[in-house]
């Protein structure tokens, strides 16, 4: 052999950064892994973290304002409701139905339709046809009226949430990562696995899911502000949570005719909703590019 | 025509980028000049800066990138770098200098016809008075560049032509404005070699037809033999050597320019193994300071790490390689 | 030996156009001998139906009819274990060095795939192979720890070529190994390729479009237009005394490093036709500078030389080749 090249330049600044443990504390973004984390910890902790009982009527302290505001009192740190119940215990309370939901909601739709997206562009054929067909007849149905129709049909409460969500997304990610898979199929890489002799498990798990990861984290990320959302629609017109359950939907559609006078009682699980969605879509962004090797070494 | 003011006169150009993992001189300090009626072979590999020289010329820079440009630039005598954004777009870009590049779809709008595509610089630069007027001269234009029944094809789309057809189609538009310099970026690289030759020609009698200079970019030191009057070779950054075409080829002075000459199998003549050059051209993150050649030359020596100037070996010949220093 | 052989060897392709469904005949009634040991060239222009033949060999397409044959033995008569050894004997380059390697593996990975895929191996005497495989293409052993993009593209061939490698296999299709890369870097896996090659006694299969290439590594040579092969035999042979117009055409277009050299530019030379409406006749005949009449209705056979090469043109049957050139 004439020649016995070295390795790029590039390889050796990345040498220099801390591996391991350490590489993942670089530039994590602080503020929405702890709004996350405080998520979590209301959803877990639940009734034992709410200063007062977050159902509890009061009709004599029905809006109170916020604390800030001219009448408001530490007692009722965001105020309270039109049947006085307190609006920061009801957020702690909510988190549990909001992540839940979406917990559930993604893990499922996601699955299915990641699954049903792959069977579909990996094998094609009528496999790929009937998989389509499915999903088109899905959609052309208003997501709405159909969530209404199961609604109906089940009784309402989390676990139809949950069901109506699933059956309304699998079609979001069957359609999207059933054309990456469509392209990725394709590339040189799996051609060469073919060619090796790897077994369509094997190109499925070391060629294919790699590659549709960041797609797939990218949708999850969307999908909680989206099911958040969904949810609330639901429980507004009274086909999801039904009181004393309290979610952060429910508590907009509850606040909703009170706005002019009561802007906290939306405004405060607004922000909530808000909070939480921006949150996971920056934690989002930052893990695609922790696991991809291209973008963490530049 | 040496006697001429030249058409294009580049002076120490130095291009700046701003990337993410530093300032990057993707041009460094290169002089050369092109006369009418006269082809440039720019030759180099894969980030040599042959791309970016002709993208400066344009000051068709990436924005984000926050290129910077010092030297001198002058376009029939005129500053091209003093001059405005809006100047350039109104009367340099497409006007005075135009560009075809390797994939011909990139400068062809798959919407539209390419009557309509052929016929836009017309109206836009206000050279006709009506539409009508316009596909004409489109219709021209196409007959220019050899393609048949040119009225017909007027009305069809870019994806309706063949690789080579587009190129032609591509280098019609460019020739629309009559351009005084014509910018062609690794032309003929996406296509087979019978119609590269055709497209080789087509530039060659378009030169001879409207005097238009030509800067041919290219990594194939093969192609550019036919069609140039004279080369210069870039590596990482630098003009390493310029010449008149025949001198670059029967004698080349930089080792660069020789094992490159060496390192392609010729047709016809058979060898046992190919003469490789080792190694891998330099980072221009942290380029070396002296010749940029060295670490990969065969005939290095210690006073390589200081950059050598250019030596005239012969007629416009010019050499920046340390070897030539005792023939000057 | 044979090491391998396509026989009769056809594939169509069922394609929508605006104007309904047409066949893409991509590939028509290819024979072809590729003997162990050597390197077997297919030359033609884009389009012309070399990859699909390069990717019938690999099974990575079915054949419409015909066959591709593995020491005698046709691989859609094969049962699941022979053509795990198939697999096994056969591996691949392509021709972008930056589409064919995984970007999210690490070198070993990839180096390792094929050798996973057929043999049970301990972590230790893996890293072992790899290490022995990199040291072969010349990388340094710190190489297998790193992702591809920290590779130059001369650097991504090599680790192409060391995956291809690992298995020992007996051939290797190498599909425009070198076109994607810089010229300055070209020689390098060229020779890298010849070295292995006479190292471990490849038969290499290339597709290329590059004439000098081809006359520079391969011993026999095939000129495929639109799907059909023109013109093949022992390389020395066909680019010395080319028979069929259509590989004159092509090696008089192929550029030289010399200033004097004027390639014939065959003005009437339209572009190649297209494999969904094939023209009549001899496929060549629209661009033939020695065309005849015959050449409109009927498709030439190939007729079989004596210096071992066989060519399909009407010149030949009636004995005008040399009138002609």
């Amino acid at each position: 052999m004439s020649v016995v090249p070295t390795v790029t330049a590039q390889s050796n600044s990345a040498d220099a950064r801390p591996s391991g443990p350490r590489r993942l504390l670089l530039g994590a973004p602080w503020i929405p892994l702890t709004v996350l984390a405080l998520v979590l910890v209301a959803a877990i902790g639940g009734d034992s973290l709410s200063p007062r009982d977050p159902s509890g009527l009061d009709l004599g302290a029905a809006f109170h304002p916020p604390f800030w505001r001219a009448g408001g009192s530490t007692e009722h740190l965001l105020g309270t409701d039109n049947l006085g119940r307190d609006v920061f215990s009801r957020i702690i309370a909510g988190a549990r139905v909001s992540v839940i939901v979406s917990f559930y909601a993604i893990i499922l739709s996601g699955t299915l339709g990641t699954l049903l997206g792959i069977v579909a562009g990996y094998f094609g054929g009528w496999v790929d046809a009937t998989i389509v067909r499915i999903a088109e007849i899905k959609m052309s149905i208003p997501s709405l009226a159909l969530a209404l129709i199961l609604s109906v049909s089940l009784d309402p409460g989390l676990t139809t949430v949950v069901i109506v969500i699933v059956f309304t997304y699998w079609t979001w990610y069957a359609r999207i990562i059933r054309s990456e898979i469509l392209s990725l199929k394709e590339r040189d890489y799996v051609a060469f696995a073919k060619v090796a002799g790897c077994s369509a498990p094997t190109i499925f798990v070391r060629h294919l899911l790699p590659n549709i990861f960041n797609t797939l984290l990218v949708l999850a990320t969307l999908q909680i502000g989206q099911v958040i959302i969904f949810e609330a629609s639901l429980s507004f017109l009274g086909l999801g949570i039904q009181s004393p359950d309290v979610s952060w939907g429910l508590m907009l559609a509850d606040a909703r005719q009170y706005i002019t006078y009561a802007w906290w009682g939306i405004t405060m699980p607004g922000i909530a909703i808000l909070l939480t969605c921006l949150s996971a879509n920056l934690v989002g962004d930052w893990l695609r590019d922790l696991l991809d090797p291209q973008r963490r070494q530049l | 025509m040496t006697e001429q003011a030249p058409l294009l006169s580049v002076k120490n150009l130095t291009t700046h980028l701003h990337l993410r993992r530093g300032v990057v001189r993707a041009v460094d300090g290169v002089s050369f000049e092109v006369h009418e009626g006269e082809t440039l072979g720019l030759v180099g590999e894969s980030g040599s800066g042959k791309t970016m020289t002709c993208l400066s010329i344009l000051q068709l820079l990436p924005r984000h990138g926050g290129g910077k440009l010092d030297g001198s630039i002058k376009l029939d005598g005129t500053e091209l770098l003093s001059m405005s954004e809006n100047e350039m777009a109104r009367n340099v870009r497409g006007q005075k200098v135009a560009m075809i590049s390797q994939d011909p779809m990139t400068s062809l709008n798959p919407v539209f016809s390419v009557g309509d595509q052929l016929s836009g610089p017309f109206l836009y630069h206000k050279l006709v008075r009506s539409v009508r007027e316009a596909w004409k001269r489109a219709a021209d234009g196409l007959r220019n560049v050899r393609i048949h029944s040119p009225e017909q094809r007027l009305t069809n789309y870019p994806h309706q032509f063949s690789g080579g057809m587009r190129q032609r189609v591509a280098t019609a538009m460019a020739l629309a404005c009559s351009p005084r310099l014509l910018i062609a970026d690794e032309p003929t690289t996406a296509l087979d070699v019978t119609v590269q030759v055709q497209i080789m020609s087509l530039l060659k009698n378009i030169q001879r037809d409207t005097g238009v200079g030509i800067i041919l970019i290219t990594h194939d030191l093969s192609i550019v033999a036919g069609l140039c009057h004279r080369v210069a070779v870039m590596y990482a950054g630098r003009i390493i050597e310029t010449g008149k075409v025949r001198d670059i080829y029967r004698t080349p002075g930089h080792p660069y320019t020789q094992a490159l000459l060496e390192a392609i199998p010729h047709l016809g003549e058979k060898r046992e193994q190919l003469t490789a050059i080792p190694g891998q051209p330099p980072s221009l993150l942290d380029p070396p300071k002296g010749c940029r050649f060295a670490a990969r030359c065969p005939k290095r020596m210690s006073v390589c790490d200081d950059y050598p100037p250019g030596f005239e070996v012969g007629d416009g010949h010019v050499v920046h390689c340390w070897l030539k220093a005792d023939q000057r | 030996m044979t090491a391998l052989e396509l026989r009769g060897l056809t594939k169509h392709f069922d394609v929508r156009t605006g104007r309904g469904r047409g066949i893409v005949r991509a590939v028509n009634d290819v024979n072809l001998v590729v003997p162990e040991g050597q390197t077997v060239a297919l030359v033609g222009e884009s389009g012309c139906g070399k990859t699909t033949i390069a990717k019938l060999a690999l099974m990575l397409e079915q054949p419409s009819s015909g066959a591709v044959l593995f020491e005698g033995k046709s691989l859609s008569c094969m049962n699941r274990r022979e053509i795990k050894r198939y697999r096994r004997s056969v591996q691949a380059v392509f021709q972008d060095p930056y589409a064919s390697l995984n970007p999210r593996l690490r070198v070993r990975s990839i180096i390792s795939e094929p050798i996973l895929a057929h043999e049970r191996s301990d972590r230790a005497s893996l890293r072992k192979r790899i290490l022995e495989v990199l040291d072969i293409v010349g990388l340094a052993a710190i190489a297998a720890d790193l992702y591809p993009h920290e590779f130059s593209g001369g650097q991504r061939q090599r680790i192409a070529i060391a995956r291809a490698i690992a298995l020992r296999p007996k051939i290797i299709v190498l599909d425009e190994p070198i076109s994607a890369l810089d010229v300055s870097i070209r020689a390098q896996i060229l020779n890298l390729l010849m070295d292995i090659q006479k190292q471990f006694g490849l038969t290499y299969l290339l597709i290329a479009h590059d004439l000098a290439l081809v006359e520079h590594v391969s011993t026999n040579v095939a000129v495929i237009y639109l799907g059909s092969i023109v013109e093949s035999g022992p390389s020395a042979e066909v680019f010395g005394s080319p028979m069929h117009p259509y590989t004159r055409t092509l090696l008089n277009a192929v550029p030289r490093p010399d200033p004097d050299f004027v390639p014939t530019a065959a003005e009437a030379a339209e572009d190649a036709g297209s494999a969904l409406e094939p023209p009549s006749g001899c496929k060549f005949h629209p661009r033939c500078p020695y065309v005849m009449p015959i050449c409109r209705n009927v498709d030439p056979a190939p007729t079989d030389l004596p210096d071992g090469r066989r060519a399909a043109c009407h010149l030949l049957t009636k004995g005008l080749a040399n009138g002609a050139s």
